[in-house]
């Protein structure tokens, strides 16, 4: 009985020994010269090397599977910071195009009125409660030169003048309050008048008094400083004409004026101290080019 | 259930390997982690030879399959290895990490040099490439080494199982260097 064991054992061990030797031969063996045998061979170990196959392949997969979601993870990671880094650069590189835009604008501005001119940053704005502005505080004051009465442009048109000055500060009245009067003219007809704020806490408007009544005012005009009284100099934009109020008697007309500057979004305007005021006589934004001698079409 | 535990550890072994040659290239140093294995098989009391010799057929089957090796080249190397391991009687021999290291490093050589020899023979001119023998001798030391060096834990985590199998079967567990040496 022990012989027939060990004798089993020593036919099973070579048999372990030698498929896998057959196996070899016949996996590498140039497949045109095979023969019967190894034909054998091949088609007994198919089956199974299909099987330990299939069980390799499936758990590489899950583990393959496994780390790409591990990478997708730490890679979807990895772009939600860059993409969040990016967004912020980007919104940083666009305030700094739009800050470099306001500055552009107020450079030209500044060539164009000529004469002595200060930057001022907007440092705070009071809003009335439908959220118009209504008073705008610079950095630019006393110490700066700047005095009640200066007028302060931005890239667009006027915004007003100083109103009141203290130590670095000041305030400004805006064309738009009910307390401000600016000499102006119509650009297409040479048309003069009054320019007063409404002091409407929910629309910026102004009106143009005392134009007369035989000037042909449309919606459209463009409303420029006269430069009478030397408060404010020549040929700065202010506002166009959204309507025209002409009464059945009297002898003067009233038009209403939007201002061309946008005193919600107000940033960096110029404050014109010295020489200025005689200035204007360039073209450019917010400035006209030709109001010593307008041009009337009456 | 001890053999089919012994064949799931063999797996788990293949697919750490597997899983970490993929992600870190340790070339030539890749480690052959069923090699242990199939040594404290033929160094353990409780397999007999042709449990052992058809665990490490499956084994080197599997390994096969998971290295893209030509079939039977892996599967005879272990079935080998495990005939070795058996007939030299070596439990004593791996009572320490040390010896166990050792003899896994001379293991693993012979084995290496049975996969070149095999290569050799079978493998058609054209595609095995001799190289100097600086490379051959690499091509055998390095993985040997990785191997030698991992073997402790290994044999640590192949007894650890091994026990565990006994003891749900309500048997005593005596691997290698726990009893008489094998002849």
């Amino acid at each position: 009985m022990n012989f027939f064991r060990r004798f089993r054992d020593a036919v099973l061990v070579a048999a372990l020994l030698a498929v896998p030797f057959f196996f070899l031969n016949a996996n590498l063996k140039d497949p045109a010269k095979t023969n019967a045998v190894d034909r054998v061979v091949l088609q007994m170990s198919a089956p199974l090397q299909w099987v330990a196959t299939q069980a390799a392949r499936g758990v590489s997969g899950v583990i393959e599977e496994y780390v790409y979601l591990v990478d997708v993870g730490r890679e979807n990671d990895r772009l939600r910071y860059e993409n969040a880094r990016l967004s912020q650069e980007n919104r940083r590189l666009r305030s700094e195009g739009q800050e470099n835009r306001r500055l552009r604008d107020l450079l030209q501005l500044r060539e164009q009125l000529g004469g002595e001119q200060i930057s001022a940053q907007v440092i705070g704005k009071e809003v009335s409660a439908n959220f118009r502005v209504v008073r705008v505080r610079l950095d630019r004051g006393e110490r700066d030169r700047v005095k009640p009465g200066m007028p302060v442009v931005a890239p667009e048109g006027l915004v007003g003048q100083i109103r009141r000055t203290w130590g670095r500060y000041s305030d400004v009245l805006l064309t738009v309050d009910r307390t401000s009067a600016i000499d102006v003219v119509i650009e297409r007809n040479g048309a003069r008048g009054m320019l007063r704020g409404t002091g409407e806490s929910d629309r910026y408007l102004c009106r143009i008094q005392y134009l007369l009544r035989a000037d042909e005012v449309r919606v459209g005009d463009e409303v420029f400083t006269s430069g009478l009284g030397h408060r404010f100099p020549a040929n700065i934009l202010v506002g166009r004409v959204t309507n025209v109020v002409r009464r059945d008697f009297g002898l003067y007309q009233e038009a209403e004026v939007t201002p061309a500057a946008n005193f919600s979004g107000l940033e960096v305007v110029s404050v014109l101290t010295m020489g200025a005021r005689e200035a204007g006589t360039q073209d450019g934004a917010g400035v006209r080019g030709d109001l010593a001698a307008p041009q009337p079409e009456r | 259930m001890q053999n089919a535990a012994l064949l799931l550890l063999g797996f788990a072994l293949l697919v750490v390997q597997a899983s970490a040659t993929a992600l870190v290239n340790v070339h030539p140093f890749s480690p052959n982690l069923l090699l242990p294995m199939v040594i404290y098989l033929g160094v353990s009391h409780d397999v007999g030879i042709v449990r052992g010799g058809m665990l490490a057929f499956v084994l080197g089957y599997l390994l096969d399959s998971f290295t893209g090796s030509p079939m039977g080249l892996h599967t005879f190397v272990l079935v080998a290895t495990y005939m070795l391991a058996r007939g030299a009687g070596l439990s004593l021999v791996l009572r320490g990490p040390l010896f166990q290291i050792g003899l896994t490093f001379a293991v693993s050589v012979i084995a290496g040099g049975t996969i070149l020899a095999l290569r050799a023979i079978f493998e058609r001119p054209a595609a095995f490439e001799a190289g100097t023998v600086g490379d051959t001798v690499l091509t055998l030391v390095a993985p040997a080494l990785t191997t030698a060096a991992l073997a402790p834990l290994v044999f640590f985590a192949v007894r650890s199982f091994e026990q565990l199998a006994t003891r749900r079967s309500g048997r005593a567990p005596s691997g290698p260097g726990e009893g008489p040496g094998l002849s």
